[in-house]
């Protein structure tokens, strides 16, 4: 049984960092005595206005700044091991690429650092560009990139190890919405293979959307900590969804409810779908149409490749996706990360994994709004059958406060 | 897929294969050095036994010689090995290297700088016409031209590759990879030192090539047929003149298409004359105030050395060489290369004189050489057959100054430099060789010393801090020649002791020797260009031997060169990497 550290991806102490100027005397007090762990296998949000300390937490917790005090411990191991840094990807905030390199040649560097074979490499490289969608930009030269593009990259090199833990700084800063849901996509399909993800962002959206807990920072310091779902639920409220009803219904509905719970606030509204769900419909619709472009191609943020081997590739990837798409999803209970130097229990925990992986469904298209919680068809029914007050007046200054998801 | 996209293609696959491409450049190269050292070994291991035999080799010399020959090779199996256990991720960073620096505008001008000017050098450069000055200028220019370029590609390369990775935070991604620091910096210096080998060997090939087109005419020859006029020298000859001329190009041969092992003569004996003028001078008191017995004994030695080696009109001085290989073939040679420093003329002439060299058995006749019109202050050498060298490798010679009493004067030779001989022993490519891996050495030391400033200072800071080296380096021998002199002249020391003439405080001197000291130790901690110069060497026809090339590769490669690398391995490693960002 593996003891509780090993459970543990991230261990952070304590962690102070305080940047001194040339004389040696304290500038900025970045971080401040912060302290919180990442389990593995969950998707950790680390959120925070700017200027709150959240880059400089995981420069620390990479190596590339030195903690003025407290403990640092990714993977079980120093930040700056090699032992760690086998198993990490880290997409940066800014992208800043070799700019005389392309994209093959850029992936294919990386790839050499990890000690990859020949052949491990061209598989790799030629599978992660078609993944972001730069297959047809792969000759051309880094500099010549677009900000979405080279994001992009950021995106293939972090993943040319098939890490165990991904840090992504502001991974949809520059990208359009569409490479935005692919990323956060990418996220889930990563979480799906067990994979554990300290996503860093101040846009509230991208991180609420995936992310299993969070941690806020403020001043350096951390502020709240904990799952999203317990952070964000309002139990002082109910809301209802349901199908189109027609105007006296919503009277009788609102009457009762009047009635029975003396409550006066209630708000009756047309939930709306997020923008970024419309712009992904408009968006496919014109993929549908045909419409030309010259900018990034269709990307398929799947990950799926690290699994396969030489034989299964082509033809036959289609028809694995597809087989994967038809199965009904099932909740992939988080794995703990493997220990260094087990390579026994790695093969066996990424077959393990892999299946759960193929199992979950495939994102094609953008999803529907969902409700918070789930529609009570039976208070609905009730509902329904006791109006029993006048139909409510619908108030100008409330016409909606729709949640979806 | 269209024809201009398919050039483009392998256009980028060539590049993208150019680190592998200099390898197999180089290889070649690495197999020159051991098939040279076979051959000199097959051939009697001349060069090998004269290098120690000179007779004046202490036994400091044999482990100096034979320690730097085992240190460069067991630095050389250490380096191979640790480069072989981390091949991959030193091999990643050096090829990223070197398609940065292809990519880089300004390697390819200075490629082009030196193709351009090098054939134009023996044109434009003025010569005293003659085929061996056209020859020894065209070599000490390109020579040169190659290592100050290539010096400035392997110090710049390095300083700029470094500073852009951090300020541009290119490392910030590959600092997360599984790669020690150190690696990747030693795969910078393997990447600088891949690049610059193999543009140094094109260039050498290059230089190579001109040197001997110079010397057999065809430069002169492609002149007259590119731009359809004769060359200043190409007149038409008499049959004296092309007798004179073919003994000129013969010259050529024996003077700087050759390796010659260099012969110094022993020391005059003046030690006993020394400390009987010590002895005296300490008993009446003519030593300097806070001067010891050991300057001053320094001192007097130098003068009574200057003494010994001066010549007065109708005097004769003579020498011992040995340590030399004796020879009863016929078309064997040793180099007498001497310089007259006539101290009452400032500038050149020529004095009357004669040279006589002693025969090395009874009944044969002495070799002599006489000549009106020796010139002084230059060197200038004259051939003896190797018959005359002794059985026990002595030469013995000596020179009569021809000119009357009355003239009152004295001609000096240096006591250390003034007369040396010169034995061929090898060829001029092996010294060729040689040289350019002498450069090689200091193009190291140089990329280490780019790398370091790199990777700890930011642009403008490295830069400044590296030209500032390299200028040093240029006039660090000058430098180094001023402070070794006294502050005080010995002479003018002696006079004012002998006149009672009160001396400076003794502090003053103090301070003065102990900052001469410590520039001196910065200086010598320094690059050099002339330290191990192999350049003037070459053009003179004097052997850079093994042992040199090991000594430079001790001291410039490991010593040097390894406490910039350890530094910057420490010093980087300990670096944070990222900036303040809150």
């Amino acid at each position: 049984m593996p003891d509780d550290s090993s459970l543990k991806a991230v261990e952070v102490v304590e962690l102070t960092k305080v940047f001194k100027d040339f004389w040696g005397r304290p500038r900025v007090r970045a971080v401040d005595g912060l302290s919180f762990d990442i389990r593995a296998g969950e998707v950790f949000g680390l959120l925070g206005p700017n200027g709150s300390g959240k880059t400089t937490t995981i420069r620390m917790l990479l190596g590339l700044l030195f903690p003025t005090k407290g403990v640092v411990r990714i993977l079980g191991a120093p930040p700056r091991s090699v032992s760690a840094k086998k198993r990490i990807g880290y997409m940066p905030e800014e992208s800043h690429f070799y700019p005389y390199l392309n994209a093959e040649e850029i992936l294919d560097f990386y790839c050499r650092l990890f000690h990859l074979s020949k052949s491990e490499r061209q598989h790799r490289i030629s599978h992660l560009l078609g993944m972001v969608g730069l297959s047809g930009a792969r000759h051309r030269p880094i500099r010549e990139y677009s900000k979405g593009m080279a994001r992009r990259i950021g995106i293939a090199q972090a993943l040319v190890n098939d890490p165990d833990m991904i840090l992504l700084d502001e991974p949809t800063t520059g990208l359009d919405p569409i490479g935005t849901r692919e990323v956060k996509d990418l996220i889930r399909q990563l979480k799906n293979r067990g994979k554990t993800v300290l996503l860093c962002s101040h846009l509230l959206a991208d991180v609420e959307d995936v992310c299993d807990r969070i941690a806020i920072l403020y001043g350096g310091k951390l502020r709240a900590q904990g799952a999203v779902s317990v952070l964000l639920a309002q139990k002082e409220q109910t809301q209802i969804v349901t199908d189109k009803l027609p105007k006296p219904v919503i009277e009788k509905v609102l009457e009762l409810i009047r009635n029975e719970s003396g409550h006066q606030r209630i708000e009756v509204g047309e939930p709306t779908q997020r923008l970024e769900a419309f712009f992904l419909d408009v968006v496919e619709r014109a993929r549908t149409e045909m419409v030309p472009t010259s900018g990034a191609e269709v990307s398929r943020m799947d990950i799926q490749f690290f699994d396969r081997r030489e034989g299964a590739m082509g033809d036959a990837l289609v028809e694995h996706l597809v087989e994967a798409a038809k199965v009904v999803p099932q909740p992939v209970k988080p794995e703990a990360v493997s220990a260094p130097n087990a390579p026994e229990s790695d093969e066996a925990m990424l077959k393990e994994m892999s299946e759960a992986a193929l199992k979950a469904p495939v994102a094609r298209k953008p999803a529907e709004p969902k409700p918070l919680m789930p529609v009570r068809q039976d208070v609905l029914n009730e509902l329904l059958q006791n109006p029993r007050q006048e139909p409510r007046k619908e108030d100008d200054a409330a016409k909606k406060d729709t949640k979806d998801d | 897929m269209t024809l201009r996209r398919k050039i483009q293609r392998t256009i980028d696959f060539v590049r993208y294969r150019t680190p592998e491409l200099l390898l197999l450049m180089i290889a070649p190269v690495l197999l020159i050095g051991p098939a040279l050292i076979v051959k000199g070994l097959a051939s009697g291991a001349s060069v090998f036994w004269m290098a120690t035999r000179t007779g004046q080799l202490t036994l400091q010399d044999y482990v100096l010689n034979l320690g730097g020959v085992a240190a460069a090779l067991i630095g050389m199996a250490v380096i191979a090995v640790i480069c072989y256990i981390n091949r991959q991720p030193i091999w990643a960073s050096a090829r990223k290297m070197v398609l940065e620096a292809i990519s880089r505008r300004v390697i390819v001008g200075l490629i082009l700088f030196f193709v351009v000017i090098t054939p134009m050098m023996p044109f434009i450069l003025e010569t005293e016409g003659s085929p061996i000055s056209q020859v020894q200028i065209t070599l000490t220019y390109s020579m040169m031209l190659a290592q100050v370029l290539l010096s400035l590609v392997a110090v710049f390369l390095g300083l700029a590759s470094m500073t852009e990775e951090i300020e541009y935070k290119e490392i910030h991604i590959t600092d997360v990879k599984p790669v020690l620091r150190w690696q990747f910096i030693a795969g910078k210096w393997v990447g600088v030192m891949l690049i610059t080998s193999v543009l140094l060997y094109m260039m050498g090939g290059a230089t190579y090539v001109l040197v001997n087109a110079v010397r057999d005419g065809s430069a002169e020859h492609w002149v007259k047929v590119i731009f359809g006029r004769k060359s200043v020298a190409n007149e038409d000859l008499t049959e004296t003149d092309a007798a004179i001329r073919k003994e000129l190009r013969e010259q050529v041969f024996e003077q700087v298409f050759t390796s010659r092992l260099s012969v110094f003569p022993d020391l005059p004996k003046i030690e006993a004359a020394v400390e009987r003028d010590l002895e005296e001078r300490h008993k009446t008191g003519k030593i300097p105030e806070g001067m010891d017995i050991e300057k001053a004994r320094e001192m007097l030695t130098d003068i009574y050395l200057r003494r010994a080696c001066t010549v007065g009109p109708e005097e004769v001085r003579g020498w011992t060489v040995r340590g030399l290989r004796p020879s009863s073939n016929p078309d064997d040679f040793v180099f007498v290369r001497f310089e007259i420093t006539a101290p009452t003329a400032k500038a050149e002439r020529t004095v009357p004189g004669r040279w006589l060299v002693n025969p090395p058995v009874e009944g044969m006749g002495a070799f002599e050489v006489v000549s009106p019109v020796w010139r002084t202050n230059s060197y200038q050498e004259f051939k003896v057959p190797a018959s005359y060298v002794r059985g026990d490798g002595v030469l013995q010679l000596a020179f009569f100054n021809l000119q009357p009493k009355e003239s009152m004067d004295v001609l000096k030779f240096d006591p250390k430099t003034g007369l040396e001989i010169l034995q061929p022993v090898e060829g001029f490519f092996p010294n060729f060789f040689r040289s350019l891996l002498v450069i090689q050495c200091h193009l190291a030391l140089l990329a280490a010393l780019g790398i370091m400033a790199g990777s700890l200072l930011s642009f403008p800071v490295a830069t400044l801090v590296v030209v500032a080296v390299f200028l040093i380096g240029l006039v660090s021998g000058w430098l180094q020649q001023g402070f070794q002199e006294d502050v005080v002249p010995t002479w003018q020391l002696l006079y004012e002791a002998e006149q009672n003439i009160a001396m400076k405080p003794l502090w003053s001197d103090l301070a003065a020797n102990t900052a001469k000291k410590l520039l001196m130790l910065i200086l010598k901690g320094l690059p050099n260009v002339s330290e191990f110069n192999p350049i003037s060497s070459t053009v003179n026809g004097r052997l850079v031997s093994w042992f040199t090339v090991a000594h430079a590769v001790a001291v410039l490669l490991y010593l040097k060169g390894g406490i910039v690398t350890i530094l910057a391995f420490l010093l980087f490693t300990r670096r944070e990497l990222a900036r303040i960002q809150v």
